[in-house]
C-alpha cells in the first residue's frame, strides 16, 4: 500500500499534529547542488508512533531538521496548529520548538558542562512552566525512565555515548512535546537499552496522546511502530 | 535572564585562561586609567590652589572711563529753542591706572554675594638691601588680615611667626629665595628704597608660595608703610578676591566689570596657558589609557569569536530547544559583561591601592608649584569614565561575536558536524 502520510488516517480522526506539503529541499552550492527531497507530503496524528526507514543518504536527517523548524525547506509548507511555519518569523518557529517539539538529534548532543539533570532541565527552564523543584522532579523522574536514575548529577562529559543519548531522549520528553522527532535514537544503545528507550517513546505516544517520529536502521523497531515511512533518493516509496 | 546568564558562566569558565587575558587587560587599563588621571589632575589641582593662594581668583585693576565721541549737531534759530542733538562716533575705554578710590570699590565689591574675601594691595618696587646686597624686590603694601583672607599665606610661612610681623608697625615678609640671596633671617633687618623715601624693616616671618617668581621677588608690608614709600597717598594697586566658589570666577569678573567700571580679571584668563597645558596632559594620559583598554577589548573579541566558533553546536542545540537568537545574543553579551564587571571592579580595587602608593613616592618640584611628592586627585569621575569606556569597548567587543552566533541557522550547523 502507499505509505504517504495521507492514507493512514481515516476522515474522522483528530486533526494531526504536524503537516507538511510538498517539502523539497537543495543542499550544496551551484555544481554540486543536491536535490535531496523532493516534494514530500506528510501528516502526522496524535498517539501514534511514526517509523522512518531507508537507506544512508536517502535524506531522512535532512527531512527530520524540516519538520523539526531546524531548516527551512526551498519549497512546500509545514503547519502546525493551521499556522504555516515553514514560512513564519524565527520568533513564531523559535517558540514552536519550545512548546511543541522535541528533538533527538542523531549524534546526541549535550551541553558538555551541565549535569544530565541540567540539560533535562534546561528545556524547561526556557519554557518556564514549572517551578524550580517540579523541574528538577521531573528530570529525575525522566532520567530514571532511560535508565540513568543514579547519574543525574553526572556532568555531560563524563557520560558515555549511550548514556548521553539517553539523557537526549530524556531531554526531549521534557516540556511534554507534541511532536517527538528523534534521529536514531537508539544507534548507539545496546540491546537492552534500545528496548528501554524504543518502549518509553511508544508508551509516551500511546498513553500520553504525543506522536513520535524515529528515524531507524532498526528493522525490528520499526515494525512495531504504528506507521513505516519509507525513504529513497528523497521521496517516500512503498 | 538567569538562565542565559548561566549558561553564559560556564562557557566562559571552560574558556577561562583566555579570558584571564581579557580581564587582566581590563583591569590594567582601568586602574591605569584611573592612576593617571588622579595624578595629573593631582598637580593641576595643586597649581591651581597655590594660585588660589598667591594671586586670588579674581583681581580689581586698573579704572576705565567709556569715552564716547560725539558728533553735535546744532540746530539754527534762537539759542532758547536751539536743540542740539549727539551721535555716538565710537565707544571706547581710557584707562586709569591702579585704583583711584579704594574704599569705595571695597564696599561695591563686598556688594557681591559670591565674594567671599576681598584685599586692597599696593603694588611697586623697590630697591632692597642688606649689609652689601642689594636686590630689585616687588613689594605689596597690605591689610594683614584682608590679605589672608584672600590668600594662602597664613600656611606658606616657612621660617618665623606671622604675629610677630603682625605686631611691629615697621614689619616685612619676604620670600625663603630672597631671603636665601640676600642671607637674611627672621628677626634681621632690611632697607627698601622706594620712589624717593628709605625705610628700614624688620623680618617677621619668611614665606614660601612655591612659585619660583614670586619667592625670589616679593616682599609684603604694612599698607599704610608702602603708601609712603611707594609715595601713593590715596590709590590702591589692585583688590584681590576670594570667591565662595573659585570656579565661578569667569562669570563674577564680568558682572564686577560691568558694574565697578575697572578692568577686572579672573585666574583662568591670567593662567590660561598653564591650564591648557594640564589639560593637554590629562586628556593625552586618558587616550594613552583607553588604547589599553582598547587592546584589552580586541584580546576579548578575538576570545569570544574563538567561543563562538567552538560552540556552534551547542548553540544548536539551545536554539532546536527553543532558544531564541535574542537568547543567544544575550548568553554572549554576558559572557562580555562578566568580564567587565570583574575587571572594572578589580581595576578599581588596584586603581586605589596605585593611587594610594603614587601619592607616597617622594618627587622634587619647585618651579610653578612646590612639592615634594607626587600628587594626587581623588575624583569619582574618573572611575566612572574609566568604567564607561571599559563598558563601551566590551560591548562593542561582546556584540559582535554574539550577533555573528545569533544568526547561525540551526540546520546549516548541524549538517556542518555531520548530524
Ligand atoms: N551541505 C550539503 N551539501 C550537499 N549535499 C549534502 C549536504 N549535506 C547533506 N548532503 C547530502 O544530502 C543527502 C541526505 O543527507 P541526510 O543526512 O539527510 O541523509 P540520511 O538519510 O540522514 O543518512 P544517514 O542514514 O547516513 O544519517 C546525502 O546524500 C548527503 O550527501
Ligand atoms: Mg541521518
Amino acid at each position: 500500500m502507499n505509505r504517504t502520510a495521507d492514507h493512514t488516517a481515516a476522515g474522522d480522526s483528530p486533526a494531526p499534529v504536524l503537516e507538511a506539503r510538498g517539502l523539497h529541499r537543495w543542499l550544496g552550492e551551484a555544481e554540486g547542488r543536491v536535490h535531496v527531497l523532493c516534494g514530500l507530503d506528510l501528516k502526522l496524528y496524535p498517539e501514534k508512533s511514526y517509523a522512518v526507514v531507508g537507506p544512508s543518504g536517502c535524506g531522512k536527517s535532512t527531512l527530520l531538521y524540516l519538520l523539526g523548524l531546524l531548516d527551512r525547506p526551498d519549497e512546500g509548507a509545514i503547519f502546525v496548529d493551521e499556522t504555516n511555519l515553514s514560512a513564519g518569523t524565527d520568533e513564531a518557529r523559535t517558540r514552536a520548538r519550545s512548546a511543541y517539539l522535541g528533538f533527538v538529534f542523531q549524534f546526541h548532543f549535550l551541553l558538555p558542562e551541565f549535569t544530565a539533570a541540567e540539560n533535562v532541565m534546561l528545556p524547561m527552564r526556557k519554557l518556564g512552566r514549572l517551578g524550580d523543584s517540579e523541574m528538577r522532579d521531573r528530570a529525575e523522574a525522566l532520567l530514571r525512565d532511560v535508565g540513568l536514575g543514579d547519574k543525574t548529577h553526572r556532568f555531560a562529559n563524563h557520560l558515555s555515548g549511550g548514556e548521553q543519548q539517553r539523557v537526549a531522549i530524556a531531554r526531549s520528553l521534557a516540556n511534554k512535546p507534541r511532536l517527538i522527532l528523534a534521529d536514531e535514537p537508539t544507534g548507539n544503545l545496546d540491546m537492552r537499552n534500545s528496548t528501554l528507550v524504543f518502549d518509553l517513546l511508544q508508551q509516551v505516544a500511546h498513553d500520553k496522546g504525543q506522536a513520535i517520529l524515529i528515524v531507524t536502521h532498526n528493522r525490528e523497531l520499526a515494525d512495531q511502530c504504528d506507521e513505516i515511512l519509507s525513504m529513497r533518493d528523497g521521496r517516500f516509496v512503498e | 535572564m538567569k538562565l542565559n546568564f548561566q549558561i553564559a558562566l560556564r562557557f566562559l569558565f571552560a574558556k577561562r585562561r583566555a579570558m584571564l587575558m581579557s580581564l587582566a587587560g581590563i583591569v590594567f587599563g582601568v586602574s591605569f586609567f584611573i592612576v593617571t588621571q588622579a595624578q595629573t589632575s593631582g598637580f593641576e589641582d595643586f597649581f591651581i590652589r597655590t594660585i588660589w593662594g598667591t594671586n586670588g581668583a579674581v583681581r580689581v585693576q586698573d579704572q576705565f572711563q567709556h569715552t564716547v565721541t560725539t558728533l553735535v549737531a546744532e540746530g539754527e534759530g534762537d539759542a532758547e529753542e536751539q536743540v542740539g542733538f549727539a551721535v555716538p562716533l565710537r565707544e571706547g575705554r581710557s584707562y586709569i591706572e591702579g585704583i583711584q578710590q579704594p574704599r569705595q570699590v571695597m564696599e561695591a565689591v563686598w556688594e557681591f554675594e559670591e565674594v567671599a574675601g576681598a584685599a586692597e594691595v599696593i603694588r611697586g618696587n623697590a630697591r632692597i638691601t642688606s649689609g652689601f646686597r642689594t636686590q630689585t624686590t616687588e613689594v605689596r603694601g597690605i591689610h594683614l588680615n584682608q590679605y589672608l583672607s584672600v590668600s594662602d599665606l597664613a600656611n606658606q610661612v616657612r621660617y618665623g611667626e606671622l604675629q610677630t610681623y603682625a605686631e611691629d608697625p615697621h614689619g616685612i615678609l619676604i620670600g625663603t629665595l630672597l631671603a636665601e640671596r640676600l642671607a637674611v633671617d627672621v628677626g634681621d633687618s632690611v632697607r627698601l628704597q622706594g620712589v624717593d623715601e628709605a625705610r628700614r624693616y624688620r623680618i617677621g616671618a619668611i614665606f614660601e608660595t612655591g612659585v619660583e617668581e614670586f619667592d625670589k621677588a616679593r616682599v609684603f608690608i604694612p599698607l599704610r608703610e608702602s603708601r609712603i614709600l611707594l609715595n601713593r597717598p590715596t590709590t590702591s594697586s589692585f583688590i584681590q578676591i576670594n570667591l565662595i566658589d573659585n570656579d565661578h570666577a569667569d562669570r563674577v569678573a564680568a558682572h564686577m566689570q560691568e558694574t565697578l567700571n575697572h578692568h577686572v580679571v579672573s585666574w583662568k584668563t591670567t593662567e590660561r596657558t598653564w591650564l591648557e597645558v594640564f589639560r593637554a596632559l590629562r586628556f593625552s594620559s586618558g587616550i594613552t589609557m583607553s588604547v589599553i583598554i582598547l587592546i584589552a577589548g580586541l584580546g576579548m573579541f578575538n576570545t569570544l569569536a574563538m567561543i563562538v566558533m567552538e560552540r556552534q553546536r551547542e548553540i544548536a542545540i539551545l536554539r532546536s530547544m527553543g532558544y531564541s537568537r535574542r537568547d543567544i545574543v544575550n548568553i554572549f553579551l554576558s559572557q562580555g559583561a562578566i568580564v567587565l564587571a570583574l575587571g572594572t571592579l578589580i581595576g578599581w580595587a588596584f586603581a586605589v591601592l596605585f593611587t594610594m602608593g603614587v601619592e607616597s613616592v617622594p618627587i622634587r618640584i619647585r618651579g610653578i608649584i612646590a612639592t615634594d611628592h607626587f600628587m594626587v586627585h581623588w575624583s569619582f569621575w574618573h572611575y566612572i569614565s574609566a568604567a564607561l569606556i571599559a563598558s563601551a569597548v566590551v560591548f562593542v567587543a561582546s556584540y559582535i561575536p554574539a550577533r555573528r552566533a545569533a544568526r547561525l541557522e540551526p540546520g546549516d550547523i548541524i549538517r556542518g558536524t555531520g548530524g
